[in-house]
């Protein structure tokens, strides 16, 4: 997305919580891209053709109530509220799957020396192999995971804004 | 008097270099801004780059610096799970804490119990608190600089201790934190440098002259082979080391003068970039001290007989290299024991006087200023009182109050709209109290043996599920003290910057 709408000019004044109906936007998968199953949206990632989604996005019911996802947000509507949670949802799940994948590297250099014991007494260059994972090759490990979650969260978010921002290309 | 006459001049002179330098550096911090926010969170105009080597070096105290090569030392290869849980605990800070955390956009811890849960008493139990985790963590550092200065030459005790908090004081009280996140970033590769030089050197020795690997003999237990898991859990070793990792590891994401740093940063996306750097920093950093820990096993074995292991740090250079060389590394590492004492107690100084400052006196430059002096005469004054008491104890203990307590109250405050203001005092309360019974107990109370003195030594692993319990069970009892406008603060945490949607709570 170009970023050529600012989000901050949503209208919020003709805004209806009551109008919107809560079955047009539930955006409870985690991806943003499914989030809008009902709105017969273009996958709006792999379609830059810019016509196609003006069309698209004059069919889009919440645009019919006057108000769009941002609008929506901003006003913390019930559909608003929706689209935060999914948000959330869509973070916390990653915090916690990449924690599990924290713990399991951390556990792994103990459980590794019990299934092969003889490992315990190896030694590299003169090294033993427990210091040189323990003192040092854990440390890259450990910041290339603190890497790879940084690039999904930026993703989760950038994917976000596109999604409630999608009638941008309309203005 | 444990060095000769020589190495004590080098040693001192070192170690003025570091004070010199860190006043020289804060004063000129000083020459920009100069408002009360300036002084609290340096305008926000901090890039990551900077702001993580500032975070490291308020981070990286005297436990990192002298405690985990003496552990090495003393323990051996297990200990290696010290630095590794001081980092992982950034990893945990990046998932769940760091962007939410920068865009909510308070100050301090207590802006964040606030904000967050629109009570005024939630704010003053998280300022109490910080006032109490603070002046915990900055009695190691005293005792730390005490010892060290000692050590190096000769002079008593309370002169490292007096010589420290006053330089920090007076740097905290006129520089704030402009002038301090300059200074931290600049101790930050100061104490680098001085691990790292002497270690390449022994380093180089070790393989130049094909020395073998310490054993440990002498000592019980699997000195240099590390723990697997077929020694059971329930195992006392096994299972202080578990707790101790886990009360470190959840601690760090509720150390106060952390959490401040993350506010200058000037958006979400910048805090976990700063976030990644320090990880990638603390690495850089830890890599080391397990080396002096492993050669000390072969050069100073002395040190532990007369239980000064943490002293090994020190003295390795000059039992490695008798001479100029060793006196040139003895001063380097001198100089960087002092970054490392007089980083961490700048920042806790800050937090605490901030938590002071703000919630006992008139919240502007000058309550400052009188809460930074006021924290700083007392931390000195229980600094001279704790000369027995061990480093790394002490910081175990700061880490498992600060993880029974923040912790539970920032990832639930971030992540659950449920959290209510009573339910989140009473899980501070309960957190907090029950994990300082136990330090209390284990210091002051009979002595136990077993089980019952495991358990209170190292209270962790009970202590912090407690307090999240008694968060979220307090929070369905009392749901009517749930704060207005939840939503509008989930959207501040978690929206992108680019939809504008953010609100001030603060």
């Amino acid at each position: 997305m170009s970023g050529t709408a600012h989000p901050g000019g949503a209208q919020p004044d003709d805004a209806q919580p009551g109008d919107a109906r809560p079955d047009d936007a539930r955006p409870d998968n985690a991806r943003p891209d499914n989030a809008l199953p009902d709105n017969a949206l273009p996958d709006s990632g792999s379609a830059p053709n810019a016509t196609t989604e003006r069309v698209a996005v004059r069919r889009d019911p919440t645009i019919a109530s006057g108000l769009r996802p941002v609008a929506e947000l901003a006003e913390r509507t019930p559909i608003g509220d929706a689209y935060l949670g999914s948000l959330v949802r869509t973070q916390l799940m990653l915090s916690l799957r990449t924690s599990l994948v924290l713990f399991i590297v951390l556990v792994s250099t103990p459980l590794t020396f019990a299934l092969i014991p003889s490992l315990r007494k190896t030694s590299l260059m003169g090294v033993p192999i427990g210091w040189l994972l323990l003192g040092c090759v854990i440390y890259p490990v450990l910041v290339g995971i603190g890497i790879a979650f940084v690039r999904r969260a930026t993703r989760t978010e950038a994917e976000f804004v596109d999604l409630v921002t999608d009638e941008k290309v309309g203005h | 008097m444990l060095l000769a006459a020589s190495n004590e001049a080098t040693s001192i002179i070192a170690i003025a270099v570091a004070i010199v330098a860190t006043l020289g550096l804060g004063a000129f911090g000083v020459r920009r801004g100069n408002t009360a926010s300036d002084l609290f969170v340096a305008s926000r105009s901090v890039t990551p780059g900077r702001n993580a080597a500032a975070i490291c070096g308020e981070y990286l105290s005297a436990a990192s610096f002298l405690g985990v090569a003496g552990l090495v030392m003393k323990f051996g290869v297990d200990m290696l799970w010290y630095p590794i849980s001081y980092t992982a605990g950034y990893l945990l800070l990046l998932f769940f804490v760091a962007a939410p955390l920068r865009r909510f956009g308070a100050y301090t811890i207590s802006d964040f119990a606030e904000g967050r849960l629109g009570s005024e008493s939630a704010r003053r139990v998280a300022s109490l608190l910080v006032v109490v985790v603070s002046g915990c963590y900055l009695v190691p550092q005293m005792r730390g600089a005490g010892i060290t200065l000692h050590v190096l030459t000769g002079a008593p005790y309370w002169v490292g201790v007096v010589l420290v908090s006053s330089t920090v004081t007076i740097n905290v009280a006129t520089g704030g934190m402009r002038g301090i996140t300059f200074v931290q970033g600049f101790q930050f590769w100061l104490k680098w440098a001085a691990l790292a030089v002497p270690a390449l050197f022994v380093c180089a020795h070790f393989f130049a002259n094909r020395i073998g690997w310490p054993t440990g003999a002498g000592d019980v237990g699997n000195w240099s082979r590390p723990i697997d898991s077929s020694q059971t859990f329930l195992s006392f070793p096994t299972y202080s080391l578990v707790s101790f990792v886990v009360a470190q590891t959840l601690g760090t994401l509720g150390l106060p003068h952390i959490l401040v740093r993350f506010y200058t940063n000037p958006d979400g996306p910048s805090a976990r970039r700063t976030t990644v750097l320090v990880l990638s920093l603390l690495g850089a950093f830890y890599i080391f001290p397990p080396i002096f820990g492993a050669f000390g096993r072969l050069y100073a074995p002395d040190l532990l007989a007369t239980n000064s292991a943490d002293t090994v740090v020190l003295l390795l250079p000059q039992r490695v290299f008798p001479g100029g060389l060793g006196q040139l590394l003895t001063a380097i590492v001198a100089c960087g024991a002092f970054a490392a004492f007089m980083s961490t107690a700048s920042g806790l100084t800050i937090s605490a006087a901030g938590a002071v400052s703000q919630d006992l006196l008139s919240g502007d430059k000058r309550g400052f200023r009188i809460g930074a002096a006021a924290i700083g005469v007392l931390s000195c004054l229980i600094g001279l009182r704790v000369a027995t008491i061990d480093i790394n104890q002490l910081v175990s203990w700061v880490f498992a109050i600060a993880a029974s307590s923040f912790t539970p109250l920032i990832l639930l405050g971030i992540w659950w709209r449920g959290l209510s203001a009573r339910g989140a005092i009473a899980g501070l309360v309960v957190g907090a109290g029950s994990a300082t019974a136990s330090v209390g107990l284990t210091l002051f109370g009979p002595s136990f043996t077993g089980w019952p003195h495991i358990i209170l030594a190292q209270p962790a692993i009970w202590t912090i599920p407690t307090a999240f319990a008694t968060m979220v069970i307090g929070s369905r009892l009392t749901p009517k003290t749930r704060p207005k406008d939840v939503s509008g603060m989930m959207l501040t945490m978690h929206a992108p910057e680019a939809l504008g949607l953010s609100r001030n709570y603060r």
